[in-house]
């Protein structure tokens, strides 16, 4: 059983090394001259791809490889259209893959040790609510949302990493107590980072955060009459929102129809629904869509770029890779050695499936559309570097998981 | 381990939401991708005009009704009769309208091209083909249809109720693609609203034709009504402010005529009426005789009896306030007005008040009558012939919905075929063949207007399944007018096989 397991990540490895070759050669061929760049930039990925994958699993036994692998078969999915538009932005971006593979390498490393996110935890929580208030005073303003902050020539997202931050802080205050008196720093903790990031703009955000929480309440807790208590506060506020703020309204006006606002507001939608009716169900073929019509074409609207290049049969596989990503994530939280670990694990899955669910919802003009990445695939160092640590943590529960049974085996073989 | 069962139970919502989000992506595809590729906004269309010849437009007979020159322009057939006759339904070069030349561009530009016709266009290096489309309508009985329009405004279209395909279609007044970018540069003068297809979206005060949803409501839900006897004495009474109607008010013409001359249009006296056309009153009649003599006191009644929930259904089941999102061609959609008193549902009941249908909703459910209560859905594209002459597409002939009772059917077929036969229908009568009717005189604005003549019906022939609907704006009486033009459309149709 474990060996075909072995054996058949690593052929599924193998494919996402021979799809995104013949990508990059295709892109190489695709002016009269050859693109020597492209390429060199495909055999840098699979380099980089190989090493981690050979050297992480030389490392760690227990890593759960399948997570591992559709996160970097994500990844080269996103670096694959970048390069498409701009090779300039997938160059920049493969640097932030590599930073985010070390985050994720600390992050394991950390997760030896889970008790210093608990012993740090008022440092995280506090860090975060007042990263977020410092975006109130310094941070500027990108596509109506005040939600970047510039240190030193380069942008970062804040709200990526409060996160990842949130994920410890839930997992913390839940893992002692399961009645709300115990945990009123925690409740105070989501009130503000939403009500700071509703009053930012970030929406998006302010949706997965409230969610993620609200889950992991209802998992920790079993609570329904609380977790339903929450959810129509939830709906509450974001009933009075629609009245309060006008940018609320206007998304859900475009939503119902995106086309009555075509030259407006409603360009983006309606450009990304055309990019996923001309790809049809095979798609226009890589290099021969025009992505660039649709705004936001490499970060929060590449599923739409995806479907118009690949189709949307590609569409559905990168949906599914993310279910099977979810599951994943979930056996990693129900194996892990302890309450603190599983709820970690949990809550970073909880994240990438909100996050995900969010935005190609979004796309797809199921739900009214929020500004959010999509998880791995989309450009950005922030967004991609805060994946990687969530991908870090959930290994490192799944090492840590691993451990600890391999242990309880040995000891009960004695 | 509670926490554990939770974890598991949020795994199943998360799987389903990701489950739901797929099969939506899917059904989006499958139910609204052409009409988004189409738009008239989607730039990669233009773009690829430029790199492609597109392909040719044919009609059923293979007339090229347009094509692409050697200089790669657009040229469109050069007899003007079937141009202007075929221009909605071909459309136009430049993404105004919902004709072929935009809803088919997949194909036309060779989006649709498997990958192999691609290789070896990019290998020849010429600059490649799209595929040809050839539509099911035939373009000599699209202007005997435009020719015996005259010059009202309006529209007509016949379908084979069979399969669904569209042998005519046209709506007045008409453009001329040849000159398309005249007009938008204001070159050439356009009439008003030329360039919206009538036939598919234009949006009418259904009139008597409607009686055909409150006939079908009253047989499906009143039973025995067909045996009833009904006396249309006068016209139907309402209390004047709160519309209730007045069972025990009988007015009688005389009273009535009495009355009308000092009040205003709608009242007689104190009274809210629904009179009856010209001020006829029919006496005793049956259900199908107040069919084919179309009598507004029966159906107005009726209408009350039935009430607006089952109306209202009932007009669902043939299409009413339907999306109908259709394969081959962009369809609005008709709607049924909602009742305040029990005045305006009698209204609703005759197919005044604010209901709205389109010429095509409405074939479509003269086609299920006559097709056992099957309605099938409208087809515009016959086959998509690729540069290598082989069929990338073949018709194939789809049910929309199932809208009656075979029984239901037939009762209606009956009566249809007595309002050719005798009733207000007469003038579409052609020897030798069983037609079917309804007329429909649609007051639009009170008195300062002609009504909108209406005719719909079908041919019950195994060899010649046709379903017609004619529409004339301010035409007048549909009998008198309407019916005439469906037959000689009709006749022109059996004279060209169909």
């Amino acid at each position: 059983m474990y060996k075909w397991r072995r054996v058949s990540a690593a052929g599924l490895l193998t494919l996402i090394i021979v799809f995104e070759l013949s990508a990059f050669s295709l892109l190489a061929f695709r002016n009269s001259t050859l693109d020597y760049s492209a390429l060199a930039f495909g055999a840098i990925l699979v380099a980089m791809l190989l090493f981690q994958y050979i050297s992480l699993t030389a490392i760690f036994r227990h890593l759960d490889r399948y997570l591992l692998i559709i996160a970097n078969l994500l990844v080269a999915m996103g670096l694959i259209i970048q390069y498409r538009i701009e090779a300039a932005i997938a160059f920049r971006q493969i640097i932030w893959f590599g930073i985010g593979m070390l985050a994720m390498v600390v992050c394991i490393l950390f997760m030896r040790r889970p008790n210093i996110f608990r012993r740090l935890n008022l440092l995280i929580l506090l860090g975060c609510i007042g990263l977020l208030f410092a975006l109130l005073l310094v941070g500027s303003e990108v596509y109506g949302a005040r939600n970047w902050i510039t240190i030193g020539g380069q942008n970062f997202q804040p709200s990526e990493f409060v996160k990842v931050g949130t994920v410890f802080v839930l997992a913390h205050w839940l893992t002692n107590s399961r009645d709300l008196r115990g945990i009123w720093p925690l409740l105070f903790y989501v009130f503000a980072v939403v009500a700071l990031l509703v009053v930012e703009r970030d929406l998006g955000a302010a949706v997965l955060i409230a969610g993620t929480a609200l889950i992991v309440f209802y998992v920790a807790t079993g609570s329904k009459s609380l977790t339903l208590l929450g959810l129509a506060a939830g709906s509450a506020g974001a009933l009075a929102s629609y009245y309060i703020f006008d940018h609320v309204r206007v998304r859900v006006a475009i939503w119902k129809n995106p086309w009555a606002t075509y030259s407006g507001k409603g360009y983006q939608i309606a450009q990304g629904l055309m990019a996923i009716a001309s790809g049809g169900l095979w798609g226009m073929g890589l290099t021969r869509g025009s992505p660039k019509l649709i705004p936001a074409y490499h970060t929060d609207y590449i599923f739409a770029v995806i479907c118009e290049e690949f189709g949307v049969i590609m569409g559905v596989c990168i949906i599914a890779f993310y279910l099977v990503f979810i599951v994943r994530g979930a056996l990693v939280a129900l194996n892990a050695p302890d309450r603190f670990m599983m709820l970690t694990a949990f809550g970073c899955t909880v994240l990438i499936t909100l996050q995900s669910f969010i935005i190609i919802a979004g796309v797809i003009k199921l739900i009214p559309l929020t500004g959010i990445t999509l998880p791995f695939v989309s450009y950005g160092g922030s967004s991609i570097i805060a994946s990687m640590m969530l991908l870090g943590i959930l290994e490192g529960v799944a090492i840590q998981g691993g451990e600890t049974l391999e242990r309880a085996l040995k000891e009960m073989a004695k | 381990m509670n926490t554990r069962s939770n974890i598991k139970g949020m795994l199943v919502i998360f799987s389903a939401l990701f489950i739901v989000l797929s099969v939506y992506l899917v059904y989006i595809l499958n139910a609204y991708g052409t009409r988004w590729f189409s738009s008239p906004y989607n730039t990669r269309l233009k773009s690829q005009k430029n790199n492609i010849i597109a392909g040719d437009i044919l009609d059923r007979t293979g007339r090229k009704l347009a094509t692409t020159d050697s200089a790669g322009d657009r040229v469109y057939i050069s007899d003007t009769s079937i141009r202007k006759a075929t221009s909605h339904t071909v459309g136009d070069n430049y993404g105004q309208t919902f004709g072929a030349e935009n809803f088919f561009s997949k194909y036309l530009l060779g989006f649709e091209q498997s990958i192999f016709e691609r290789i070896t266009n990019e290998i020849s290096g010429k600059r490649s083909h799209g595929s040809d489309v050839e539509l099911t309508i035939d373009a000599s009985l699209c202007v005997a249809a435009y020719e015996n329009m005259g010059e009202h405004r309006g529209a007509v279209i016949v379908i084979n109720y069979k399969t669904g395909e569209i042998l005519a279609c046209v709506s007045k007044p008409v453009f001329d693609p040849k000159y398309v970018a005249d007009y938008l540069s204001g070159k050439r003068e356009l009439d008003k609203s030329a360039m919206v297809n009538r036939a598919t979206g234009g949006r009418y005060t259904p009139g008597s034709v409607f009686k055909l949803v409150t006939a079908l409501a009253a047989i499906r839900y009143l039973p025995g009504i067909t045996e009833r006897e009904f006396t249309c004495s006068g016209p139907l009474a309402f209390d004047g402010k709160t519309g209730a109607y007045l069972e025990n008010v009988l007015l009688t013409p005389q009273e009535d005529a009495e009355a009308k001359k000092d009040s205003e249009p709608g009242m007689s006296g104190e009274y809210r009426v629904i009179r009856d056309y010209n001020g006829e009153y029919h006496g005793s009649l049956n259900l199908k005789e107040a069919f084919s003599k179309s009598c507004n006191h029966v159906f107005a009644q009726l209408a009350l009896e039935v009430g607006e929930k089952r109306l209202k259904r009932t007009a669902q089941e043939l299409g009413l306030n339907d999306d109908f999102l259709f394969d081959d061609l962009v369809a609005d959609s008709s709607s049924m007005g909602h009742a305040k008193k029990a005045s305006d549902l009698a209204w609703l009941g005759i197919g005044q008040h604010t209901s709205l249908v389109t010429p095509l909703n409405m074939c479509m459910i003269a086609g299920a009558v006559a097709n056992g209560g099957v309605m099938m859905e409208p087809k515009l594209l016959l086959s998509v012939k690729n540069t290598m002459g082989s069929n990338i597409y073949l018709l194939q002939p789809e049910e929309y919905k199932k809208s009656m009772s075979e029984t239901e059917a037939s009762t209606l077929k009956a009566f249809m075929v007595e309002a050719v036969k005798s009733g207000t229908g007469r003038s579409a009568r052609i020897n030798g063949f069983a037609v079917g009717g309804k007329t429909g005189t649609a007051e639009t604005s009170s008195g300062e207007k002609e009504p909108n003549a209406w005719f719909v019906g079908f041919v019950e022939d195994e060899e010649h399944p046709l379903a017609v609907c004619v529409v004339l704006e301010e035409g007048g009486s549909g009998g008198k007018h309407a019916a005439p033009v469906a037959r000689e459309v009709l006749k022109k149709a059996f004279a060209l096989g169909y």
